[in-house]
């Protein structure tokens, strides 16, 4: 992309505003529409096509790729990037809302200068030369505060800094300095090694929220996907060992509840099983390890966690038996007064089952050096209080929210003479500075992350800035800056043009002979580029200073901070998706919430949604208690990210901010924020509170909804007996009446792959029967079809009934569209994979133009999400854990119970299989939603897509991320997942443009390409070569409610699950 | 008209039931309702009309706004909208059945009483319809529901047992409209001969499609008659069945069962008669009309809410048996959650005022006596009305997905559709009373001694 | 009396059911010629005698869902020196002058819940006028068909087996 068509984009913008009004008034065309042609037609862009940008996600800083959706110029959807190495092609929840951050409502349109109280706009020139005068003057007393920043965004900032005699300094909340810490005391090494999931056979977290914020979650949870696959000797075990069970450890075979900050002596404790019965691959310098952790026998960790010996004896051995093997320390949930401690054991405990190198790699390792600590930050802001600033600069981060107030930021900042905020948003530091200026987003600018070795990722705007926010990127915002401070003599015109200088030192290593233009313009539309790195063996240096700490503070229970899924450090909470995004925890939405032990809250008396005040030496807060067996007794534990005091429309005022109760500490070795140690006196709170509950039953009532099967019933070949097995496991853990009916179909999976193509279910395998529920007579007779029979595309299913107790008498329909239909469309969904990040909610709602409803609606039951991911709870105690995760949305049956309902045929079974929602037909009868068995039907109670309505779900510009190819539905109808059937449309006009037959794969629904761990499979069953159709034939599949003979295009796998207890893989 | 007033408040004997009826006097008796002194009447008229524009701001808000004003949400998408439906169809069906399957049973006892029944009738589906109109999302495209040619060559899913309602109940509507009109013509034509004001005259003339009481009038008249029972007794059966058919064919456990059909006629019938005797009481009394509606008359009809409170209970337990007794495990989550869970209330509420209270009728004093009657046969659609929300609500609270069950809550626009439900009903049955003879006075004349018709012709 | 009345009410009952049949059934009651528009562009100079395709100036009608209105950059292409005095070019030259775009008022109209393609339709060799009616013989462009749906749908009925490109009578192809 060249500057030029950059330039011409800015046309597109005057006639989008046209469509998004359309649009978004839904079914009302407003009067004498007006055509507004191009006045210039660009060269690259064709209206009604959509174009895809590749970019780099900024939404944290493990910088993964992502590919922008635009139309008509402007970004309407966030994709992973299939090329690049970090995310291959997921996207987390915060990554793809990035477009919110975009559109936010609450944006700053032009520089700010703060006048009193208030604050009045001023224009780029003026507000350059205020700053540019004051740096003047500051003489070099001056700071530049920045959030991670890598590359040459970086390496500009710097330059900027030591041109205008400021400092720079980086900071992040999650920095990660324990792990660096731990890792510079253990090998000698300043970094943030690649965990390299894949290769594990076993895995044990201790506490690190990997599969959440913690490190590069996306891929994390593609390696862990694979880690869970079936193996064929059943390795794949993972253990959680932590004080509460996190979304992370809900996918866990075993829940490991040690004592809050004693998790270090537990590794320590496995590290010395492993040491002395000289168990797994011994590791290099085993001897040196085996000293460090003479002291931490079973007994002594036992008595110190309260994690029985045996526990830790039974663990160690099928840590060190299934090796190459993974321990995972990291996170914020790890990280207090003895996070160092625990990184380090951890990396003892590696290095003792021989993992460092192999699954611990220090190749691809992220890139977070040059972080200050937040040890490193106080002093900075000490600096400020006594004075030693005089201009302060902040971009990309908030200290004044993310730190705890004993930090000082406030102070400090009140003591700079002139601060200025580059922000996007009016965030709580922007509101404490004196001059703000209005930053381009990442979508609209150009920049890279070099955010692990060997990973250049490209940034670039994926259109034209929007006009009603004059903003500049942060490159050339400071530039410019320098430029009138007269110090950027020598810089280029923009910034674009000092990337693309930095960037020729690349061109030097990897242009292969081309070009720097080709090189370049390849290097845009790959995302960037990347190199396979190596790295030297790293060796055990040291051991580290292992001892137990007091807790801080009074008080009978610990206090666990907890990151948050959604929100990251807080800076996720302005964007309507992910505050609608249900915590797959608590299922709580829109605030706050104490989770705590149910007979703890007994003992206060406090019932679910009663608020409970929290108290340390720092500070109090109240929050509605979430009662949950799946944290220990002695510990609350309340999530970061909420309580904003400004920020924006959604995030204000919602929720308290759990830094409100850390006591001043911090990680000695490190200088980290400790974020756990402190202990809570909670008591029940005075003013009522709401816990919006997005689901609040979390058992499944034995309705096989989400089922699993052990990992030995899978294991060498005849599927029949061990699906035999696995039902009974089933109708165990269920206390199922009908474990049989189970067995039987469960048995039968093994055998009818064979059937298709030409077979029809109905009245088939008539041989797995329940014998108490076979009726005999014409019912239970095969239906007689002719030789060679194909069902029509539409009728052709996955399904098979559990119990044959009659046929359809009906033939399917063989007329009109439906005879010459050639695709049945339909979902694979491996609940063995899920992990319930909920990107896949994300990714519909903004796919799919679904309305936010806010915090009022959604307690009231009023949730339009498509597909939600509910969360069922069978064990959640120390011990062997099960919860399962299911996506669930619109399973498109065969048979649907919606489609007999409709008095209108609004909803209807379409000659490709799907179930059909015609918005403008419908009445709104809600008969449809009364008779679906899964509960997957959203009304719109509301009008949530007319601007007049005070329910009007997309104040500009939300409206423009609006997808054009998906109506906006009005008030009074029922909407549903349609399997992205303007994605369908596309692909099969693609493939009719080719004049060819449709690729399996070409075509992905928005929640199966966002999948982080590839959960979801969309496909064409009646093309026995596609993947949902080998997926849908296999072993552990299954469909819910199968005994309502819904015939549904959804097939479940079941979630294999793996026995901890005894001894692991064979 | 006053005179005429003074004249029925003449003669005043000791006993009310033992009142002589001559030809003249029943024609006095039953045109003093038409010819009523305005006060009381137009007091409650007012009061009545009040109410209902309540009502119908909630109704408008409903519109406008969205049903979203309600407190309707997934799962609970049908509650108290459904529920005022079927308890209305249920309360117009006893009409019918009072006056047509009587009346081809010959049973005497019906003539006093059918008029009032029929009325209801005939109000209690225009009540009734109201609702499935209203709840729709986009109720300004209510008809579609309707299968009529269109340019988008679009048709109604005649699979949908929401489809048959529609026609089930605007049969209904007709059929006993006809009935009520038809029953009507000699009653009207003698009120005709009566009137004074010239508009009234009118409406009574075209009412009796100028009835003159002559012999082959009479013929005619009693042929249309027999044929239009014989026309409406079906209906009293199937229409409910239809009704019940909304829940029985959906697979929602707690709707999906055979029993629906005969359990909802008999719940019909029996709500329907606690209403017709609601209203018979207070008529009587303040129109001393005693010696037409006689004690008799009332205890049988009471006998037939006895019989049909045991066949509804005999259902309800009969439900939960095969609950039970079946292998369907959400269906029996469904009715224990019933019982005992979050509508425990409702359900109880239902059970005692259906099944309990009306065992007392098996005592003649009781039967006897109007005020127990008055108050109980209040109590029993009390308790119909919450057959009906816990048969909706409750199920729907616990279907199948657990991760979605929420409990649904009344909010202000329910209560408003509830009680704007009665208003809208007596505001066509006030005006019932005031313009056309609440009994009937030609069937009655048939019980009375000489002088025989001929003559009276 | 009663003469009039019953009458009375027969008359009023059927002239709205009339009303309401013919239009649920799309008939027109008045035709329009099309709106007046800030030039009077005339198609059938265009593409009447000047025999230009359609696809010259709206291009991605063949490539894209939608078809497109000309950029006036491509107007001026020719009336830079074509009939550059005429009062309506005139016009068109002022706008480009101003760097304004022409705020061309839309003649055909479909509802923002259907979805029509423009490229499947052309790619299928459906000739514009098939919808668009004879544009090269109209100097001011109206809309020529109903665009209702039950005129959509009667083509693809007709054209269900179609052997080159059979056409859908699923509802989600044009409602999504």
């Amino acid at each position: 992309m060249s500057d030029s068509v950059v330039f011409e984009r800015r046309e597109f913008l005057k006639l989008v505003g046209v469509g998004v009004a359309g649009t978004a008034a839904g079914c009302a065309a407003p009067e004498a529409e007006k055509l507004i042609p191009y006045l210039v037609a660009p060269t690259d862009v064709m209206p009604g096509v959509p174009y895809f940008h590749a970019t780099t996600c900024r939404e944290c800083p493990a910088g993964c790729g992502a590919v922008v959706r635009t139309r008509e110029g402007r970004a309407i959807k966030l994709e992973g990037n299939p090329n690049h190495p970090l995310g291959q092609g997921g996207l987390c929840a915060r990554g793809q809302a990035g477009l919110q951050g975009l559109y936010d409502p609450d944006r700053i349109k032009t520089p700010l200068q703060k006048d009193g109280s208030g604050w009045k706009a001023i224009t780029w020139d003026e507000a350059i030369a205020l700053v540019a005068g004051k740096l003047g003057e500051a003489k070099g007393r001056s700071l530049l505060l920045t959030g991670h920043e890598t590359g040459t965004v970086r390496s500009f900032a710097g330059e900027f800094a030591a041109a205008v005699g400021a400092r720079h300094v980086m900071w992040e909340p999650f920095g990660y300095e324990v792990l660096r810490a731990a890792n510079r005391a253990t090998f000698g090494l300043d970094a943030v090694p690649h965990l390299d999931l894949a290769a594990a056979r076993c895995v044990i977290a201790f506490g690190a929220d990997f599969l959440e914020t913690f490190g590069s979650p996306v891929a994390q949870a593609r390696g862990f996907a694979a880690m869970r696959a079936k193996r064929d000797d059943g390795a794949g075990h993972f253990i959680a060992v932590e004080p509460r069970l996190s979304t992370t450890a809900a996918s866990a075979d075993e829940w490991v509840a040690p004592k809050p900050g004693t998790e270090y002596a537990l590794a320590l404790g496995l590290a010395h099983v492993i040491c002395n019965e000289n168990l797994g691959t011994a590791g290099a310098e085993r001897a040196a390890v085996k000293a460090a952790v003479a002291a931490y026998t079973p007994d002594a960790v036992a008595q110190q966690t309260e994690v029985p010996a045996d526990t830790i004896v039974r663990l160690a051995r099928l840590f060190a038996k299934s090796g190459p093997s993974l321990a995972i320390a990291g996170g914020v949930a790890t990280q207090g007064t003895q996070g160092t401690a625990l990184a380090a054991a951890v990396n003892l405990l590696n290095h003792a089952a021989g993992n460092t190198n192999r699954t611990v790699r220090f190749d691809r390792t992220l890139d977070l050096s040059g972080l200050a600590s937040f040890a490193q930050l106080v002093r900075e802001f000490e600096g400020m209080a006594a004075g030693q600033v005089d201009v302060l600069l902040v971009s990309g981060t908030n200290p004044v929210y993310a730190t705890p107030a004993w930090s000082g930021a406030s102070e400090a900042m009140a003591k700079v003479p002139f601060k200025v905020a580059l922000a996007t948003a009016k965030d709580e530091t922007a509101e404490a500075c004196d001059l703000i200026l209005p930053m381009s987003h990442a979508l609209e600018s150009f920049g890279d992350a070099w955010s692990a070795r060997g990973v250049y990722s490209l940034q670039q705007p994926a259109m034209k800035r929007l006009p009603m926010f004059d903003s500049r990127s942060f490159g050339d915002a400071l530039m410019a800056i320098g430029k009138q401070a007269g110090v950027g003599a020598n810089w280029p015109e923009s910034f674009h043009d000092v990337l693309r200088a930095r960037w020729q030192t690349l061109h030097a290593r990897f242009g292969k002979g081309r070009d720097f233009d080709t090189f370049w313009m390849e290097s845009l539309r790959d995302g960037g580029v990347f190199e396979d790195v190596s790295a030297a063996p790293v060796r055990f240096t040291a051991s580290y200073p292992f001892a137990a700490s007091e807790r801080q503070g009074d008080g009978p229970l610990a206090l666990l901070v907890t990151a948050s899924n959604n929100f990251y450090d807080g800076r996720g909470a302005n964007r309507p998706w992910l505050q609608e995004l249900p915590d797959m925890t608590s299922k709580t939405v829109w605030g706050s919430w104490v989770e705590i032990h149910p007979e703890t809250a007994a003992t206060l008396g406090v019932k679910q949604g009663d608020p409970v005040k929290l108290e340390t030496s720092a500070g109090s807060v109240e929050a509605p208690a979430y009662l949950y067996a799946g944290i220990r007794k002695d510990t609350v534990a309340l999530a970061l990210g909420q309580g904003h005091t400004s920020y924006g429309r959604y995030a204000k005022g919602r929720g308290v901010n759990a830094l409100a109760l850390l006591p001043q500490a911090t990680d000695a070795a490190a200088g980290a924020l400790a974020y756990q140690g402190a202990n809570v006196k909670a008591s029940r709170g005075a003013k009522a509170m709401d816990l919006y509950e997005q689901q609040a039953e979390k058992n499944q009532h034995g309705r096989k909804i989400a089922q699993i099967v052990p990992v030995a019933a899978l294991l060498g070949g005849a599927a029949a007996g061990h699906g035999e097995a696995a039902a009974h496991g089933e109708a165990a853990a269920h206390g199922e009446a009908k474990g049989h009916g189970d067995a039987a179909a469960h048995g039968s999976s093994g055998g009818h792959d064979a059937h298709y193509p030409g077979h029809y279910p109905a009245g088939e395998h008539v041989h797995d029967q329940h014998p108490s529920m076979s009726r005999p007579g014409q019912y239970t007779e095969p239906l007689a079809r002719p030789e060679g029979w194909q069902p029509p595309a539409h009728a052709i299913t996955a399904f098979e009934p559990e119990l044959k107790v009659r046929h359809p008498k009906h033939e399917p329909v063989r007329e009109g569209s439906y005879k010459n239909a050639k695709h049945r469309w339909a979902m694979a969904i491996d609940l063995n994979a899920c992990t319930g990040c909920g990107s896949c909610v994300v990714a519909c709602y903004a796919e799919n133009n679904i309305p936010v409803v806010g915090p009022e609606l959604m307690r009231r039951g009023r949730e339009m999400a498509w597909i939600r991911i509910d969360r069922f709870e069978e064990k959640v105690a120390p011990g062997a854990s099960d919860v399962r995760f299911v996506p669930m949305m619109c399973q498109h049956c065969g048979d649907a119970p919606c489609e007999m309902v409709c008095p209108v045929y609004a909803t209807y079974h379409n000659p490709e299989g799907l179930n059909a929602q015609v918005y403008n037909r419908c009445v709104g009868t809600r008969y449809c939603s009364n008779n679906c068995p899964y509960k997957v039907r959203a009304f719109n109670w509301f009008e949530y897509s007319a601007p007049e309505k005070t329910t009007f779900a997309f104040p500009e510009p939300l409206n423009w991320q609006l997808n054009p190819d998906v109506t906006v539905r009005s008030k009074g109808v029922m909407e549903k997942c349609t399997m992205c059937i303007q994605r369908i449309l596309e692909g099969k006009g693609h493939a009719k443009d080719e004049n060819r037959e449709v690729r399996d794969g070409e075509i992905q629904t928005a929640c199966a390409q966002s999948c982080p761990a590839q959960a979801i499979t969309f496909g064409d069953l009646a093309d026995p070569e596609s993947a949902v159709h080998l997926k849908s034939f296999g072993e552990r599949k299954y469909w819910v409610f199968q005994e309502l003979n819904t015939k549904p295009g959804v097939t479940y796998l079941q979630k294999v699950t793996r026995d901890t207890m005894s001894g692991g893989p064979a | 008209m006053s005179q005429t007033t003074t004249h029925a408040a003449a003669h005043d004997p000791a006993d009310p039931e033992k009142r002589p009826i001559t030809q003249a006097s029943l024609n006095d008796d039953v045109m003093k309702l038409i010819s009523l002194p305005g006060k009381l009447w137009w007091a409650a008229f007012l009061f009545d009309l009040a109410v209902l524009a309540f009502a119908l701001a909630a109704v408008r808000n409903l519109i406008v706004h969205g049903w979203g004003v309600s407190g309707f949400m997934r799962p609970v998408m049908w509650a108290v909208d459904i529920t005022n439906f079927v308890f209305w169809v249920g309360i117009a069906h006893c009409g019918t059945l009072v006056s047509a399957v009587l009346f081809l049973f010959r049973s005497h006892f019906r003539r006093a009483v059918y008029r009032i029944a029929e009325a209801m009738t005939v109000f209690g589906v225009l009540t009734a319809a109201m609702f499935p109109a209203i709840h729709t999302g986009r109720p300004w495209f209510d008809y579609w529901l309707f299968p009529y040619p269109n340019q988008r060559q679009l048709w109604t899913n005649v699979r949908s047992p929401l489809e048959w309602d529609v026609f089930a109940v605007n049969t209904y509507l007709t059929v006993s409209s006809i009935f009520f009109l038809v029953g009507l013509i000699p009653d009207v034509a003698a009120v005709r001969d009566r009137a004074k004001h010239p508009v009234m005259k009118l409406i009574y003339t075209l009412l009796s499609f100028g009835w003159t009481g002559s012999n082959v009038q009479w013929k005619h008249f009693y042929g249309a008659y027999l044929f239009f029972a014989a026309l409406a007794t079906p209906l009293v059966f199937s229409v409910h069945s239809v009704v019940s058919w909304d829940f029985a064919m959906a697979q929602t456990p707690g709707w999906h069962s055979t029993l629906f059909a005969p359990y909802f006629v008999a719940g019909a019938i029996f709500s329907g008669v606690a209403m017709v005797i609601n209203l018979l009481i207070p008529i009587r009394k303040i129109f001393k009309l005693e010696h037409i509606v006689t004690l008799d008359h009332m205890e049988k009809l009471a006998k037939l809410v006895l019989l049909t409170s045991c066949m509804v209970g005999y259902s309800y337990l009969t439900e939960f048996f095969m609950a039970w007794y079946g292998p369907n495990k959400a269906e029996r989550d469904v009715f224990w959650f019933r019982a005992t869970g979050h509508y425990w209330w409702a359900f109880w509420t239902m059970f005692s005022c259906n099944v309990i209270f009306p065992l007392i009728l098996w005592f003649k004093p009781v039967r006897r006596n109007m005020t127990i009657m008055f108050f109980l046969c209040i109590l029993v659609n009390v308790g119909m009305w919450f057959e009906r929300f816990v048969i909706i609500v409750t199920s729907l609270t616990r279907s199948f997905n657990p991760a979605n069950w929420f409990y649904y809550k009344m909010s202000l626009t329910e209560v408003l559709l509830i009680v704007g439900s009665f208003a809208w009903f007596f505001m066509f049955f006030l005006v019932f009373v005031r313009v056309l003879p609440a009994f009937s006075i030609a069937e009655i004349k048939e019980t009375l001694p000489m002088p025989r018709r001929r003559d009276h012709a | 009396m009663t003469k009039i009345i019953a009458p009375a009410l027969i008359v009023c009952a059927l002239v709205t059911a009339s009303v309401a049949l013919s239009q649920s059934f799309g008939v027109k009651l008045g035709a329009t010629k099309g709106p007046q528009q800030p030039i009077e562009f005339s198609h059938r100079i265009h593409a009447g005698v000047n025999q230009m395709d359609c696809l010259y100036c709206h291009s991605s009608a063949a490539n894209s869902p939608w078809a497109n209105i000309p950029a006036v950059s491509q107007c001026m292409g020719c009336h830079t020196v074509v009939a550059t005095d005429k009062p309506e070019i005139v016009k068109l030259t002022d706008y480009w002058t101003r760097g304004e775009q022409v705020p061309w008022v839309k003649v055909h109209k479909v509802p923002d819940h259907v979805k029509f393609n423009h490229k499947r339709h052309v790619r299928a060799g459906i000739e514009c006028q098939t919808c668009h009616g004879p544009v090269e013989t109209m100097d001011r462009v109206y809309q020529y068909s109903s665009l209702k749906m039950g005129w959509c749908v009667t083509c693809h009925r007709q054209n269900l087996d179609n052997p080159t490109h059979p056409a859908s009578m699923d509802c989600l192809v044009c409602h999504h």
